[in-house]
């Protein structure tokens, strides 16, 4: 068989040498071990037990869902933990997370017996406010949840101002939130099974319109609300037009007219030609005829027997 | 398919049978072919002795998981990174593993090496498969993998020319460093089957190489015995830094193994350069040396490209295969690469 050539070899009989002076090129570092300073400045960060960590109880978050923590898991292990998680530290050797939960969650999946993570010293005060700014920023997490969220650290505080300044938003924000509190019973039923339906700006619309509903209308009002919570829900209605449709429902089914929760158009044609269209909306019913096709006396006889016909049949 | 078969001596090292050559012969049921002389063995006959010896059916296969990756790289062309990819590629399936490899250079020497002519052929390349991927299109990657040996065991996704135009859709698409790793990992399904991975890697550094490299542990850096050479290890070495420094939040690191190209003992420069790469990376610097070898200057035939062939198919006994067989040798123990995921004694 033909001998091998090998750096050992040539150093061996004196080819080579391995002992010039190693300034000459470019190093490349070497994997390092893990180490638990990763970002350099969490000097407390430690490797902590899975199962003596205990959630949040002031999570706002209530939904994990499987796929997503499958999904997290999965590039956990793939590419480790960027960030460690933060506690704090209970008197019985326990942790309770404050910031962290699904990658908590992700390393119990995953079977692994420690996570990195950084211990905080923290109140309960501020355990609940950083809970809730963790999560009020990221847009999974909904308004309705936030607004549950605040209820339950309200007592903390002593007024509402107070609140507001430590969550880091506006009074009027505050407000919009809480403008879940004033949906009926069944909004709320709704809401719970599905968080995402209405946002706050929706929830203050209702608010509003509710509020400002006279106390006979009151039931039938909320009557159309539970369907205009429907056709939201089947996408047949945008969330942003709810005070609106609610309104004019409430105006339409006063004077017996007619409602819809979006747009319809009904094309008028003279013989084969595509002259204009009606269209009913909630904001009101008109017809459009193109220039050229009606005369000027028809027009204003049509005008007549529009108004004739409303006289005729709705008064 | 390349009906490269080897003899009994280099069979029996090949799949570390120590026994008598009778016994040897034994091991296979296949009989031998009629106007044949010497018992000729495949790279599907190793794997299935390889498997037997291990007391494993021929069809054991592997978890599905990405298999380890072999990146041949160097930032400067001409030092052997083709030559060294496509004879390892082929020894490794010669030692029974199942390999893919992949051209990523444009230049789609590899692809010539193997007797493909890029010019005549219909090719769909590593760049337009990570596109589709990058685009959500259905993409065909069986149609694109060209089989070489038989029962898979050297498989290629050949290049051409418009490879070299991936840079520019890549440069607008984001995490375009780990776009490669992530259309592995979405099709582990074919590329699991593998017991590794070996990509030859175009001499620049642009955004496909880099690609490339955040899917590799460790690239295979190709150093020509030459003052050239050694100076391009530093425009390697701040790409290397980069990425690490890039990505480290994410626990990524690339290591570097190096090994050494084109030694011949009457050139005094080749001492000295090799005597400086010994010296600067006593433990990323492989034992093993490539000679600079007749035999691969032979392996390209310019006018008969379809007989082009790497060394150690067209001269399996010469100086440069047994260089090729060492060095194979050792880079299954420093990729630890595996049969059928059974670690290899």
């Amino acid at each position: 068989m033909k001998k091998s050539l090998k750096v050992s070899g040539l150093v061996d009989v004196g080819a080579i040498s391995r002992d010039r002076p190693a300034e000459m090129l470019p190093k490349f570092e070497k994997r390092s071990q893990y180490s638990l300073e990763i970002d350099g400045q969490q000097e407390n960060s430690l490797l902590i037990p899975v199962e003596k960590i205990s959630p949040n109880p002031y999570q706002p978050r209530t939904v994990f869902p499987a796929k997503e923590m499958e999904e997290l898991a999965v590039s956990i292990s793939e590419i480790g933990l960027i960030q460690p998680i933060s506690v704090r530290k209970l008197d019985d050797a326990q942790f309770q997370i404050i910031a962290g939960e699904r990658r908590w969650r992700a390393y119990k999946l995953l079977e692994k017996e420690a996570i990195p993570a950084t211990i905080i010293d923290c109140s309960d005060e501020d355990m609940a406010i950083m809970a809730i700014s963790e999560n009020v920023d990221r847009t999974d997490l909904s308004d309705y949840e936030i607004c549950k969220a605040i209820r339950k650290i309200e007592t903390l505080f002593p007024n509402r101002t107070r609140l507001a300044k430590a969550l880091g938003m506006i009074r009027e924000h505050l407000y919009r939130y809480l403008a879940f509190e004033a949906m009926p019973t069944f909004l709320i039923e709704r809401l719970d099974t599905n968080p995402t339906i209405i946002s706050k700006f929706a929830a203050g619309e209702i608010k509003r319109v509710l509020n400002a509903t006279e106390r006979d209308d009151l039931e039938m009002a909320e009557g159309i609300l539970k369907n205009a919570i429907d056709l939201i829900e089947t996408g047949q209605l945008d969330q942003t037009k709810i005070a609106s449709h609610i309104l004019a429902s409430l105006k339409a089914k006063k004077n017996g007219g007619i409602t819809c929760a979006s747009k319809e158009i009904y094309p008028i044609h003279n013989g084969k030609d595509h002259v204009g269209f009606l269209q009913i909306s909630p904001n009101g019913v008109t017809a459009k005829i193109k220039a050229g096709v009606i005369s000027r006396e028809n027009s204003m006889a049509l005008q007549r027997l529009i108004s004739d016909f409303i006289s005729k049949n709705f008064n | 398919m390349r009906p490269f078969g080897i003899r009994s001596k280099l069979a029996q090292e090949f799949s570390g049978f120590t026994g008598k050559a009778k016994d040897f012969r034994l091991l296979i049921d296949r009989e031998k072919e009629s106007e044949q002389y010497h018992n000729i063995y495949y790279a599907d006959d190793i794997r299935y002795i390889r498997l037997k010896l291990m007391n494993l059916p021929f069809d054991a296969d592997r978890k599905r998981k990405i298999p380890p990756i072999i990146n041949c790289r160097m930032s400067k062309g001409g030092v052997g990174k083709t030559v060294i990819c496509g004879n390892v590629a082929a020894t490794l399936a010669m030692f029974g593993h199942r390999v893919l490899m992949i051209d990523g250079d444009p230049q789609a020497s590899l692809t010539g090496l193997f007797g493909i002519n890029w010019a005549n052929e219909n090719i769909k390349h590593i760049g337009e498969l990570m596109y589709g991927f990058h685009r959500k299109e259905s993409i065909d990657i069986e149609a694109a993998i060209r089989p070489l040996y038989n029962n898979h065991m050297l498989d290629l996704i050949a290049s051409d020319i418009t490879l070299a135009n991936t840079d520019t859709w890549l440069m607008g698409s984001t995490n375009r460093e780990f776009l490669f790793k992530k259309f592995l990992d979405a099709n582990v399904d074919i590329f699991g089957r593998y017991d590794v991975i070996v990509i030859d890697s175009a001499p620049s550094t642009n955004l496909l190489t880099n690609s490339f490299m955040c899917a590799s542990q460790k690239i295979l850096a190709v150093v020509w015995l030459d003052g050239q050479s050694l100076k391009a290890m530093q425009v390697l070495a701040s790409n290397v830094t980069e990425l690490n420094s890039a990505f480290s939040e994410r626990g990524f690191h690339l290591d570097v193994h190096i090994v050494a190209n084109g030694y011949h003992p009457s050139y005094g420069s080749c001492k000295d350069a090799l005597t400086t790469l010994a010296s600067n990376y006593p433990d990323q610097l492989s034992d093993i040396v490539i000679p600079h070898a007749s035999s691969f200057m032979r392996q390209v035939e310019l006018y008969k490209e379809e007989q082009s062939g790497p060394a150690i198919e067209r001269e399996p006994n010469s100086t440069a295969a047994r260089a090729i067989i060492d060095l194979t040798k050792s880079l299954v123990k420093e990729y630890d690469i595996r049969i059928a995921d059974q670690p290899v004694i």
